[in-house]
């Protein structure tokens, strides 16, 4: 991949998660924070961080987006969310308006 | 234009020259003239003998009407019979001034109107001779003498009703002369034949020049336009409409009614000096203005099912425009021959099918707010005044897209007057009961109780004549080619290209499906702080729904320090748990309670116990929705009351409470509440009230409404299920007096309706028997619909797509069993409203894919064609969500 096409999320615990740009445009706060007029820092170096999301948490969503993107184009999965996670996934996802 | 009035006028002097061609008689009344002078109340003496009798001549308008515009009608009338060119030299002053100065001479002449010094009276002769001028004027073509004439009186036959209509029109709506003059002209022709036809029987003699609504210029400024635009002759479907102008208990609402041959006698209103004339806005928006307030145009024709009584109602701001009129001779001829203009429309109105209730919608409310719209154009008018048909009339008749409006004045006189009989509607049984008891405090429309039909033509049933002029044309093109077949009204061809363009299909958020896992395993929750309210709600809901709500995630729910506890369904709640769970809540930022389906567990003992165990009370609530506390009696609540400082309150099964700054109170399901309790409760909440739900309370009649839209000016929603009792002249009265209304809920009521701002519309199989009358509805309200509903109503068809195409803001459609609706119709809708976003076809077998496949509308989710989850697009009542 290149680094046009890709952004780092990166978590409270300061993990670095590169993923797909289509993917993160899943989350309508990433998508906005990248295509908004104006020059954001995220816009700029394509990095965007998130000092509330754990890592555990970050992952789960990375997951998400790109099996959004893959039931999209037509796969119908399921995507498993384990009980533990749920309540602070629910509170990332409303976040991120995803 | 010059209409040739059949009827013979009888020589009316017209004070102005311009009329005065062959108006012979002099000014001052002459009971000799019948004919013209009916609509001038004021100055006709005769109106009295008037009174039920038919006018003598073509052009005795009923000299019942007393307003000045129907003398100024008449005069125009007679005017114009006399030389058309009367009107027309009368220049371009309002039309209506210009029939209002026939009127006036008519009057004068001998129209024998109450001539109770109605300022129509004064009006008349001075303002006739303005009036003249003004009315002819407006109208290009329009034979001000027509106008004038024809307005008060019941346009009997179809083309007078243009005439009348503009009286009553007027009344309420502001329209402005040239509404009135557009009337008056068309109508003159047909007022003036209408004229002899139509007996205007004034009861009320008082026929105050006032106009009814014609002229009552409320703020002087126009008249309101009486629908009658014009309609004129077109509409000689001989309807005869009565128009009672109800006395809006302020000023005078005289009613005058019509009777006799059917015809309607419209009867402008009298609006007391003041303007109560309904319709009868002669020429002069002062009048319209102030007869819109009082007069009510009210038919009652009762013998005859075509006379529809336009109610106008108009309140308060007929009373000072009448006042003004009073004072304004002008306006007095303005009024008059708005007046002439107004019963024309009425007069149209009742002869066509019009039920009262078409008419209605037509709120002479307009009048207070078409004070300012003198010349306001049509449409502008028609949103103002919301009043139906006459005032839509009038206001049409204002723009001045003359020939246009005239067409359209005709095209709703058609309708309307074919429509009258249809929508007429009366049940007296019902008006002596609540005569009695609320006679003493509330001032009732004099004759025959609460009847109130407001016949008069108002923006709907203009609409729905021009949708019926739409559908006539067509038929008729029809059956010229004979091979069409008659429901292609529609042309809608599918997409050619094909599927495989489908939208994609979207993933399930994160969000959502992570609330299903909650929901599942509920029970493993162990905390639910630092989520947000709105999260919360939805999880509560979803549990609800699912039935896994337990005490364990109440608990968790109303641990900490929650500001909002929201649970939909608590029927799973026991006293003891209730109890319980709330005496260890922290209630100090307790901001929304909502549990509703509580009646298990909440009981008066249990409400006060727990209040009692609460250390600080409920300082900070401000919403309560306690749905279902079937057992739960005043004294709870009152509790309840007492230790919240509440702004709102669900209280549904409760009897009437003691809230204190109540603004929300439903009374759904409780049969036993009447008129005077409804009287007596918005007595005391009535300012601060915004939305009331009184559905099933089948009791209820007019009146209450007539009681709510009187005190509860902020009133933003109301939902009127199951009301059968319930007339148009209700809508009237909402109309005029919740300016504020946003959401309307309807369902099994019979009346047809006229506009609001936002309209849900549920419309079981009583409510809306045509496709006219849903398209005419359209039409009117279509600006702001936003969402529209029709279940059961099988005929929808053809004309409502047509009409909801153009109106492009709906945004949501729903076709609950609508079998009428075919796929090129839905196509139609569809491809046409870009604004549409929700289209619920439950039960619609006959929609196929053509449809579903072939349009072209992206944004459109079709719902309920095929087994989709339906629950998903039910929309729950969200006590944040109300209109507040």
């Amino acid at each position: 991949m290149r680094k046009e096409d890709t952004v780092k999320l990166i978590s409270a615990e300061g993990f670095e998660f590169v993923i797909d740009k289509r993917a993160a445009m899943v989350s309508q706060t990433i998508r906005n924070m990248l295509t908004s007029p104006g020059s954001f820092a995220e816009r700029e170096h394509g990095e965007v961080t998130f000092p509330e999301i754990s890592t555990t948490i970050l992952e789960k969503i990375c997951q998400y987006f790109y099996w959004s993107l893959q039931f999209a184009s037509g796969k119908d999965t399921e995507f498993p969310i384990e009980p533990e996670l749920t309540l602070e996934l629910m509170m990332a996802a409303n976040y991120l308006h995803t | 234009m010059t209409i040739l009035r059949s009827r013979e006028i009888a020589p009316v002097e017209t004070l102005k020259k311009r009329f005065m061609d062959n108006s012979t008689s002099s000014k001052p009344n002459e009971p000799s003239t019948p004919n013209s002078s009916p609509s001038r109340n004021s100055h006709c003496s005769v109106q009295e003998p008037y009174m039920g009798a038919h006018m003598p001549d073509s052009g005795s308008l009923s000299g019942s009407a007393s307003n000045l515009r129907r003398s100024r009608r008449i005069a125009s009338r007679l005017s114009r019979s006399e030389g058309s060119g009367e009107v027309a030299a009368s220049g371009g002053r309002h039309k209506r001034k210009g029939g209002s100065g026939v009127n006036q001479v008519c009057s004068v002449e001998g129209r024998c109107e109450s001539g109770s010094g109605n300022a129509k009276g004064r009006v008349l002769g001075s303002d006739s001779v303005g009036e003249e001028d003004e009315v002819s004027e407006v109208k290009e073509g329009v034979e001000m003498a027509e106008r004038g004439l024809g307005g008060s009186e019941i346009t009997e036959l179809g083309s007078k009703e243009e005439e009348r209509k503009e009286p009553s029109v007027s009344l309420g709506s502001d329209l402005g002369s040239f509404v009135e003059r557009t009337q008056r002209s068309e109508d003159m022709v047909t007022v003036k034949q209408s004229k002899g036809k139509r007996k205007l029987s004034f009861e009320a003699s008082p026929l105050d020049d006032e106009d009814k609504g014609f002229l009552g210029l409320r703020s002087g400024k126009k008249i309101v336009k009486e629908i009658m635009c014009g309609v004129d002759r077109i509409e000689s479907d001989g309807g005869k409409y009565v128009v009672e102008q109800e006395r809006g208990g302020e000023d005078k609402g005289v009613k005058v009614q019509g009777h006799g041959n059917g015809e309607a006698a419209v009867e402008e209103l009298q609006k007391d000096p003041s303007a109560n004339e309904n319709g009868s806005v002669r020429g002069r928006r002062r009048f319209t203005g102030e007869e819109k307030g009082k007069g009510k145009l009210v038919e009652d024709d009762e013998p005859q099912n075509r006379i529809d009584a336009v109610e106008l109602d108009l309140n308060l701001e007929l009373k000072n425009v009448i006042d003004n009129m009073s004072a304004d001779e002008n306006d007095a001829v303005e009024g008059g021959q708005r007046y002439s203009r107004e019963e024309k429309g009425k007069g149209i109105l009742i002869n066509d099918d019009l039920a009262p209730n078409a008419v209605n919608p037509v709120d002479f409310n307009l009048e207070s707010e078409v004070k300012n719209s003198v010349d306001t154009s049509v449409s502008e008018s028609i949103q103002l005044e919301g009043n139906v048909g006459l005032q839509v009339q009038n206001e049409v008749i204002q723009t001045s897209v003359t020939g246009i409006a005239s067409r359209a004045r005709t095209r709703f006189r058609d309708i309307a007057r074919r429509n009258a009989s249809r929508f007429a509607h009366f049940a007296p049984e019902q008006e002596m009961e609540n005569h009695p008891s609320r006679e003493a405090e509330i001032q009732r429309p004099s004759e025959g109780g609460e009847k109130e039909n407001e016949d008069w033509p108002g923006p709907f049933s203009t609409a729905m004549k021009i949708i019926k002029d739409r559908e006539k044309k067509q038929n008729t093109q029809q059956n010229s080619s004979s091979d069409r077949n008659r429901p292609a009204h529609v042309i809608w061809s599918p997409r050619k290209v094909k599927s495989g363009e489908c939208p994609k299909p979207l993933a399930p958020s994160l969000q959502e499906m992570c609330l299903e896992v909650l929901a599942q395993n509920g029970d493993a929750i162990t905390s639910l702080e630092s989520i947000p309210d709105a999260l919360r709600h939805k999880l509560s809901q979803l549990l609800c729904d699912s039935r896994r709500m337990n005490s364990h995630i109440l608990e968790l729910l109303v641990s900490g320090s929650p500001f909002e506890v929201c649970v939909r369904d608590c029927s799973w709640l026991t006293e003891e748990e209730f109890a319980r769970i709330f005496k260890r809540c922290d209630t100090n930022s307790l901001t929304v309670l909502q549990l509703d389906q509580c009646g298990r567990c909440m009981t008066d003992y249990v409400l006060r116990a727990t209040f009692d165990m609460l250390s600080n009370g409920l300082p900070a609530l401000t919403t309560v929705s306690l749905k279902g506390a079937c057992r739960l009696s005043d004294a709870g609540l009152r509790a309840l009351v007492s230790s919240a400082p509440m702004h709102r309150c669900y209280a549904y099964s409760i009897g009437s409470g003691e809230t204190r700054m109540l603004e929300v109170l439903s009374v759904a399901g409780i049969q036993t509440v009447c008129d005077d309790f409804i009287w007596e409760f918005i007595s005391v909440h009535g300012p601060t009230m915004k939305e009331l739900v009184l559905t099933d309370c089948s009791r209820l009649t007019d009146f209450s409404l007539k009681a709510i839209a009187e005190t509860c000016p902020e009133l933003r929603a109301l939902d009127l299920g199951n009301l059968c009792k319930l007339t148009d002249s209700a809508f009237g009265y909402l109309a005029s007096g919740c300016q504020a209304m946003q959401t309307l809920k309807l369902r099994c009521n019979s009346f047809r309706f006229g506009e609001s701002m936002v309209w849900v519309i549920d419309a079981l199989e009583a409510l809306l028997k045509c496709d006219e009358a849903i398209a005419a509805f359209l039409e009117i309200s279509g600006g702001s619909l936003k969402e529209l509903s029709l279940n059961n109503v099988s005929k929808i068809g053809h004309n409502t797509a047509i009409s909801l195409a153009r109106r492009s803001r709906v945004d949501t459609f729903g076709s609950i069993l609508v079998s009428k609706l075919t796929d090129g119709d839905l196509g139609f809708i569809v491809d046409s409203c870009l604004s549409l976003r929700v289209l619920k076809l439950f039960g619609c077998t006959q929609i196929t894919n053509m449809f579903v496949d072939g349009h072209s509308n992206p944004q459109v989710e079709i719902i309920g064609l095929k087994l989709t989850p339906i629950l998903k697009h039910l929309k729950l009542t969200d006590p944040q969500s109300f209109p507040l």
